[in-house]
């Protein structure tokens, strides 16, 4: 018999025979209680996001970790470096048209995630609703070499070079803002990955009817091998042009 | 003692150096140089619009250009050594070479695997 007193054993006892939900861990809140505390959260978090779009912040350094860093000197660490232990904000989507997909790719986990926070900060203060940090599949690359460095090929010695990959989406923003970005975020960019950007771009709905308006005289296809530019077709000129040449042209 | 190559050329700075190391590098820079040349002969050698003549004339030429000149005399070296057996393509290192930095963990994201 299980007393009702007893939460804890109640709780226990059920972690030990379901792999379940832990319905009865969680606190009780009637649907109309959790319907209020949402709408709650919500009304907040769109109270904080919009105090942050509004004008200059203040400054007021606080110190949010409890225990003051030693660092170097008496200054105290400045808020927005301390902001950083802190998930980037993010807008929500107004279309859901997404606009850009990034990938970024390197050795080093760390740096990666420094370069693709970077680039949803700076998606934020621009005004680009981004996805979450979606981390793509993790490459390994196997090199067996021969352990001894003459003979005794049969001991061998394996080595992986594992290159992490990350993506990250931005949706409904303008192509200036677009550029703004991706161009901030390449001037900032980190050595140790590499970064890469699939701009979308939308046509007009009538697109169809603008091909069907254009003539055969308005495509100019590229004239093969003619460029000037050419070095190997000018190249093929000068010699079909000497002396060598000429004699076997004449005939 | 003569010059053992026939153009001078700048000895590499980049990489460890001796004597066979040289010799590709000499290849190297010679190919960069005719690459333009070698290529042109090459369309005009397999142009079938053009007089038959004129293509075995440039079949010919190109034939007789020095064989340092052409693409399959480069072989790929060790950066660290110079050796050019067993060179890993993504590290430009030999086994060897490749191994000792691997295990020191100086090249990056490269780690002993185990499974």
């Amino acid at each position: 018999m299980i007393r009702t007193g007893s939460k804890r054993l109640l709780g226990l006892n059920l972690r030990l025979f379901s792999t379940g939900p832990k319905l009865f861990a969680a606190q009780k809140l009637t649907p109309a209680e959790l319907l209020q505390q949402k709408t709650q959260e919500k009304l907040q978090q769109q109270e904080f996001e919009k105090s942050l779009l509004q004008g200059e912040l203040e400054y007021k350094p606080k110190y949010l970790s409890e225990n003051a860093v030693k660092g170097s000197g008496t200054k105290p660490i400045p808020i927005n470096v301390e902001l950083l232990k802190y998930k980037p904000i993010r807008l929500p989507k107004t279309h859901g048209h997404k606009v850009v997909s990034m990938k970024f790719r390197g050795y080093d986990e760390t740096d990666i995630n420094i370069a693709i926070e970077f680039a949803s900060r700076a998606a934020f203060y621009l005004g680009i609703p981004v996805s979450g940090i979606m981390k793509q599949k993790t490459e390994k690359r196997l090199y067996t070499v021969i352990k001894s460095p003459f003979a005794q090929a049969k001991s061998k010695e394996n080595f992986y070079r594992t290159t992490f990959n990350y993506k990250l989406d931005a949706f409904d923003a303008n192509p200036e803002v677009v550029d703004l970005w991706l161009s901030y975020v390449n001037k900032h960019a980190l050595e140790t990955v590499h970064y890469t950007a699939k701009i979308i771009t939308r046509e007009s709905a009538n697109f169809v009817e603008q091909l069907d308006s254009v003539s055969v005289e308005d495509v100019k296809i590229p004239e093969g091998f003619k460029d000037s530019n050419d070095p190997i077709m000018s190249k093929v000129d000068e010699l079909l042009k000497s002396d060598a040449f000429k004699k076997h042209m004449d005939q | 003692m003569p010059f053992r190559f026939p153009v001078k050329f700048e000895i590499p700075k980049h990489c460890y150096v001796n004597a066979r190391v040289l010799k590709d590098q000499f290849k190297r820079i010679q190919y960069a140089e005719h690459e333009v040349t070698r290529n042109a002969l090459k369309h005009i050698a397999r142009n079938t619009e053009l007089a038959g003549s004129v293509r075995l004339e440039a079949q010919l030429q190109l034939a007789a250009m020095p064989k340092y000149t052409s693409p399959t005399q480069i072989r790929d070296r060790c950066v660290a050594s110079g050796n050019g057996k067993w060179v890993i393509k993504d590290f430009k290192l030999n086994r060897t070479a490749f191994r000792e930095r691997a295990r020191a963990g100086i090249i990056p994201g490269v780690t002993k695997a185990s499974w």
